[in-house]
């Protein structure tokens, strides 16, 4: 089938084409699911008047699958009797906000104009329920970042002075079992340092089991992924996460990567000084001011937004900490064993507290001063920031000074005297937007079709009316468009299709093969066969997108 | 509002969701405007004038004749004014209402009352499980008003209830006030097994002591004046304890605290 959509203004920062300033218009054709040369055949027309055209969102860090979130349903009742399944004869979609059904992730994601979206945490032994999850949400491409760093085998090959051939391998491996697109390190080793006792771990301090420092897995890791030459660079989830003074750590972190391609996630959470009576400030200048004299370093911030929420983390070392804050009174501990942990803690950012206001502030600092758009992205760390149904919302913050100012002069006295934010001038623009949400994350993830809008692009398209006020812009989609499938009108679903996941294939040395068999034989009492899951196993039998990777280095 | 008489047109085949039906909520409606009202039946949802047959009657009142086990959320957020049922009710009658009288002449479902805030539901019939608690995404049950059960009420009742008054003509079943934060229930006819697990707070009112679980200790009997004063003062429980002067009291959960009460009197 094919869709031709005329006369609206075209957004595509990759290939710098901003038709929003200069005015013009421009007419994408999508056949078969692919951004096609504008042809005269019949085709589906769609007469947009001007209205804004860009390419499906990307959202690149955001919790939508796996065993957490399934944990997170279970636990919050209340977010899924606060916001019920939506009444209307189409959609019979489940409800929620903070934890949504799988069928309304997709759904409330495809109404803001998203057709892509990445778990960020997946454990290896959770990655065959977290697959089946993500085929089981509608309209998004989907992938997942597998975690390592806390696992036994890694440790222990580490604690044994492994050579980096051997961990590029165990790598390898995992990544191909657990049909997983990048690694996500949570708390590099803190997870495992927990079961031993420790309760903090810092950068350079050693397992109190294995001896390993945070430092030597995150470099250790970083290595691998290079030399697998994966996609995206070692997603970092850094220590100390909610730690007043833990900007040291990320300014060691960032140094610790010595060069190589590191990303930082949620850095918002990572950037609390301990200045002032509170003991807890912004450093979010100092750490911006480190993103950009680093061009390897990309971050994505993890924005607070006010209200209910629940987190979700592997991270148990800090999940732990933060109990007693939790809101309702309750939450999930769990030791996934060999492999890593998991915390389910409700929370409410309150605007009247002094850190959570803090926290939205120095979000914003670290959007409005990391200055190269294409190295920083935009997420709520979903849900743990908040739900990404607020993103409308943080954009107009973005884009709208006086708004932002506005919406400051309402919070917690104390933490508007403890941030830059009203003497920042900058607003973002349409075409930095753009580059946050589409542009950007694509080359970040190595997404070579998705993110523009160019003849061999996927047909994810998305349609916007301009308005003065951002977050009614962005609330709504006029139309998008998944695989040339027209599934969102005026904002509302009109269909819903199957997407795709993204998976990386790295090569490495099979010999660590015999070696797997064996520790899942004697560690893990299921056999490594087992654990693997084929292609047949993703997205209902469909298998996954295949992306290839070529080794370079050794 | 004037009031309104609803009679079904047949046994119903699947479950009606009443939610929004009570005399606060037909308010300013016209009787054209009351009858297209959608309510949710299985999947679907049906204007109320195809389910019952719609007439008025005596102001202030909501009167639904016959009722039906498959009737839900009758009385649901019930502010003010008077709902009479002449018969069953199905599940959540009069969850989270807050004032006004809901009288239902024949049985209910699970969840009768469950988080109501004020009022009074009064039961001819029998209660299903959970009357007084808390439904799914609610950590407290009632927090106030008065549950009259008549009939028998069946298993975890009172379920971490917060406050107001329960009474029971009838038996409890099992898992009576477990959770229960705070308020008064008072059974006649005696309880099942596993009651009071997990009580903060709260009195469980008894004819004879029930069995407990290992959190609870017998402080033996005591001279209570305050038995005297709450049949005096409280209407509703005054037939319960008649002239009861001495308690004998069971104190617990001990787990949680240990700050909750079974009274045999």
């Amino acid at each position: 089938m094919r869709v031709r959509l005329t006369g609206g203004r075209v957004l595509d920062p990759t290939h710098g084409e901003n038709g929003v300033a200069t005015g013009a218009t421009r007419t994408i054709e999508i056949a078969d699911g692919r951004l096609v040369e504008p042809t005269d055949l019949p085709a589906e027309e769609y007469d947009l008047g001007g209205d804004i055209v860009m390419a499906g969102g990307i959202d690149l860090h955001s919790h939508i699958a796996g065993g957490k979130m399934n944990l997170a349903r279970l636990l919050m009742q209340e977010d899924r009797r606060a916001y019920p399944e939506m009444p209307g004869a189409f959609c019979g979609c489940g409800g929620g906000r903070a934890s949504p059904s799988a069928h309304a992730t997709g759904c409330r994601y495809a109404e803001l104009g998203y057709t892509t979206v990445f778990e960020p945490a997946m454990v290896g032994s959770n990655a065959r329920g977290a697959h089946l999850e993500m085929a089981d949400i509608p309209n998004l491409d989907t992938g997942a970042y597998l975690v390592l760093g806390s696992d036994d085998y890694l440790q222990r090959l580490l604690a044994t002075g492994a050579a980096q051939e051997q961990i590029n391998a165990y790598v390898g491996w995992m990544v191909e079992a657990t049909q997983a697109y990048a690694i996500k390190i949570v708390n590099p080793g803190g997870i495992n340092a927990f079961k031993f006792n420790a309760r903090k771990l810092d950068l350079d301090e050693a397992n109190p089991h294995y001896g390993n420092t945070p430092r030597k897995v995150l470099q250790t890791l970083i290595r691998a992924v290079t030399e697998l030459n994966l996609p995206h660079p070692i997603h970092l989830h850094g220590c100390n996460l909610g730690v007043p003074g833990n900007d040291e750590t990320t300014i060691a972190t960032i140094a610790a990567a010595e060069g190589r391609r590191l990303h930082l996630t949620h850095l918002q959470f990572h950037s609390y000084g301990t200045e002032g009576d509170k003991h807890f400030s912004s450093s979010a200048a100092r750490i911006a001011e480190m993103v950009n004299a680093n061009p390897n370093i990309s971050v994505d911030v993890g924005q607070v937004m006010f209200g209910q929420t629940i987190t979700a983390s592997a991270d148990y070392m800090s999940q732990y900490r933060n109990r007693p804050l939790g809101s309702p009174k309750k939450s999930i501990g769990m030791d996934i064993e060999l492999d890593a942990g998991c915390g389910v803690v409700p929370f409410e950012y309150r605007d009247r507290n002094f850190v959570n206001a803090l926290q939205w502030a120095i979000g914003l600092e670290l959007f409005l001063l990391v200055e190269d758009p294409w190295r920083i992205f935009l997420t709520t760390d979903h849900p743990n920031g908040g739900p990404f149904t607020t993103y409308p919302h943080l954009i107009r913050l973005l884009m709208d000074r006086d708004f932002r100012n506005a919406q400051l002069a309402t919070l917690n006295k104390a933490a508007q005297k403890h941030t830059l934010l009203p003497e920042i001038t900058r607003e973002y623009s349409l075409e930095e937007i753009a580059i946050l949400t589409r542009a950007a994350p694509a080359r970040i993830l190595n997404l070579k079709d998705k993110g523009h809008l160019r003849t061999g692009g996927v047909g994810d398209v998305v349609v916007h009316t301009p308005d003065s006020d951002a977050e009614k812009m962005f609330s709504k989609a006029r139309y998008v468009f998944k695989n040339g499938t027209l599934i969102v009108k005026d904002g509302e679903i009109v269909e819903t299709v199957t997407g795709t996941t993204h998976v990386a294939r790295p090569q490495f040395d099979r010999g660590i093969e015999k070696d797997m068999d064996r520790w899942f034989d004697e560690a893990i009492g299921l056999k490594a066969k087992h654990f693997r899951i084929s292609d047949g196993e993703l997205r209902g039998g469909a298998g996954p997108t295949i992306l290839k990777c070529e080794r370079t280095g050794s | 509002m004037a009031g309104l008489h609803l009679k079904p047109r047949a046994p119903f085949a699947t479950r009606a969701d009443l939610t929004g039906i009570t005399p606060s909520g037909l308010a300013g409606l016209s009787r054209a405007e009351i009858e297209r009202l959608a309510v949710p039946h299985g999947a679907a949802r049906l204007p109320l004038a195809e389910l019952f047959f719609v007439e008025s009657g005596p102001d202030g009142v909501l009167l639904i004749e016959i009722g039906d086990e498959r009737l839900d959320h009758v009385g649901a957020g019930l502010e003010a004014g008077e709902i009479i049922v002449d018969g069953a009710v199905g599940a959540w009658a009069g969850q989270g209402m807050s004032g006004g009288v809901l009288r239902i002449a024949g049985s209910a479902g699970a969840f009768l009352g469950a988080e109501m805030s004020g009022g009074v539901i009064e039961l001819a019939g029998h209660a299903g499980e959970r009357a007084g608690g808390a439904s799914s995404g609610s950590r407290r049950g009632m927090s106030g008003g008065l549950l009259a059960i008549r009939g028998n009420a069946g298993p975890f009742l009172a379920e971490r209830q917060r406050g107001g008054l329960i009474t029971v003509g009838g038996a409890a079943g099992e898992g009576l006030a477990t959770d229960m934060i705070a308020g008064t229930v008072a059974v006649a006819g005696g309880a099942g097994p596993q009651l009071g697990r997990g009580m903060k707070r709260g009195t469980v009112l008894l004819h004879a002591a029930p069995e407990l679980p290992a959190g609870f200790i017998d402080t033996g009997s005591h001279d209570m004046i305050a038995l005297r004063l709450i049949a005096r003062r409280v209407p509703e429980l005054a037939g319960f304890l008649g002239g009861a002067t001495h308690a004998r009291r069971i104190v617990g959960d001990t787990l949680m605290g240990g700050q909750g009460e079974v009274l045999v009197v």
